[in-house]
């Protein structure tokens, strides 16, 4: 419990950090949803586009005059920022001991490592989770003067608890990145090369048919948020994936970091 | 001297890697294009029949058809930018803290040099990794094109205004980066910082181009070297890049006289 505590703490101005980056990236979103919000000339023109076109500008699904069009499009960015938080949260929590070289001292205490690792992976978690909130907030904030209704309270329920079942993803690679790399300097790359490596394969599998299997392999891809519009949920083989690399990924921190040489 | 021939060894293996990613960037994004030309080709027809204002609302108006060389390669490079900007903000969060960070400053400011001339060597030394980069991009800019443009012509002009771009873009990051480390005591995790910065000013530019207005664009370096507007004019949109350049002055003027008065941490 005291080392939750402590990590909790340890990693609490990071966190306040990216809270008001996020707050204020949604505030000055929405401000721009005053051009869009209800204007019918703007919802003409949309209606008036082909089918193919829209889906070529990845708009197509996504009425920007709606909240939950609006929504839609901002739910990727979103999931972008939050999945960067966690990969990099991930790496550190565990690589930061080897790099400050305080592993020394947290690793004499008579604790066994996988405590620890319980410990950290916990407080992780929850700083992810805290993180969705304070997005959830802003949202709400953003949108409060649009008048919300029922369904997009639950669209936007829905696309947060995509983020957040992103940001498992990224935080169980990032946590068996720095399990399994002695280095901290090359965890670290690694970590920056798995989010920027999967963000653009994300793009890349828009553009073919002929790489259409891509979007099982980037979790950007996993919950796309207009598929969340159209189906009124989520696919299940997703989930199923999602799950699967976050057991796989967690079972592997948990196998590989109390077996290890620690680096100090 | 010495220490600018240091500096620029230990950059070796790190350059050699992001390199090592921006050609392949290039090319695994241009290999689309002989496919994407003819669907693109059919969308600018229906496009054609809408009228100016009505894209221009959409946001369409600054898109370049992405059936030319130029039009599709606008889209490649938004994606080199976002990685080279990652690059440069770490060498700029890295170069001054990480004697610091690794605790060789004692080693380091104990030699016979003044910290002015350590400022300098470092500083040179990283900018000339940027400027190699800023080569490879061009290289790589080239082979890709001309690997995969399938006989379609391309305008030089524009594209070497671009490129031309790219080192001012480097340095608004480098620079960001080197003056966040001389106004904090410690950084710890670099790459966290340079990773908030490369991307986060994406995302904002990112979202800019969709949904429009100036307002999400004013801070962003991706807007101010926009590889659309390049392209499709020939010129660097000026009024923008002197925010850049502005706070590209202010930053080195500011990391200099702080470092030189910095209570440089040991142990």
């Amino acid at each position: 419990m005291n080392i939750f505590i402590r990590e909790m703490r340890d990693h609490l101005k990071g966190l306040i950090i990216w809270s008001v980056v996020v707050l204020a990236f949604m505030v000055m979103v929405f401000m721009e949803f005053q051009a869009y919000y209800n204007n019918p000339e703007m919802g003409e023109i949309l209606d008036t586009m082909p089918k193919g076109m829209l889906e070529a500008f990845g708009m197509y699904g996504a009425n920007l005059t709606t909240i939950n069009g609006y929504m839609s499009i901002v739910a990727l960015y979103l999931y972008i920022m939050l999945g960067i938080f966690a990969v990099l949260l991930g790496n550190n929590i565990i690589g930061k001991e080897e790099r400050d070289k305080t592993g020394e001292f947290l690793m004499s205490m008579p604790i066994k490592r996988y405590r620890v690792l319980i410990s950290k992976v916990g407080a992780a978690v929850l700083n992810c989770l805290l993180l969705t909130v304070v997005s959830g907030i802003g949202i709400a904030i953003a949108i409060y003067q649009y008048n919300p209704e029922r369904e997009n309270i639950e669209y936007i329920f829905q696309i947060l608890t995509a983020a957040f079942f992103i940001q498992m993803i990224f935080l169980s690679l990032g946590l068996f990145i720095a399990a399994s790399t002695r280095v901290f300097k090359k965890s670290s790359a690694l970590s920056v090369a798995l989010v920027v490596i999967t963000y653009i394969l994300s793009v890349i599998q828009s553009l073919s048919e002929s790489v259409d299997f891509l979007k099982y392999v980037t979790p950007f891809k996993y919950y796309q948020a207009s598929d969340i519009l159209q189906n009124k949920g989520f696919q299940s083989i997703y989930l199923g994936l999602t799950a699967m690399i976050v057991v796989i990924a967690t079972f592997g921190v948990f196998y590989v970091y109390p077996r290890r040489d620690l680096n100090l | 001297m010495n220490i600018f021939k240091f500096e620029l060894r230990t950059y070796c293996k790190s350059f050699f890697l992001w390199s090592l990613g921006i050609v392949a960037l290039q090319i695994i994004m241009m290999l689309f294009y002989p496919t994407m030309a003819q669907d693109a080709q059919i969308m600018d027809l229906i496009l054609e029949n809408y009228p100016e204002e009505l894209l221009q609302a959409m946001g369409l108006g600054e898109q370049v058809s992405l059936a030319t060389v130029l039009g599709y390669y606008t889209f490649v490079f938004v994606f080199v930018q976002l990685i080279i900007g990652v690059q440069s903000a770490y060498y700029g969060f890295q170069f001054l803290s990480i004697e610091e960070r690794e605790h060789t400053a004692d080693f380091l400011f104990a030699k016979p040099v003044t910290r002015r001339r350590i400022l300098v060597e470092k500083y040179l030394a990283a900018l000339s990794i940027l400027v190699l980069t800023s080569f490879v991009v061009s290289g790589s800019t080239f082979l890709s094109i001309e690997l995969f443009r399938d006989g379609r012509g391309y305008e030089n002009g524009p594209l070497i205004m671009l490129l031309l771009s790219v080192p001012l873009f480097q340095l608004f990051f480098f620079s960001i980066g080197m003056v966040i480390t001389v106004s904090t005591k410690r950084i710890r995790g670099v790459i966290s910082y340079a990773l908030g910065f490369g991307f986060g000013l994406y995302v904002l530019n990112a979202f800019r181009s969709i949904v429009g207005g100036d307002l999400l664009g004013i801070v962003t370096p991706y807007y101010h070297f926009e590889p659309a507007y390049i392209l499709m004019e020939g010129s660097i949109p000026m009024e923008r890049a002197y925010v850049s350049i502005i706070i590209i002055i202010i930053t080195h003027v500011v990391t200099y006289f702080a470092y030189l008065k910095r209570n440089i941490r040991s142990q």
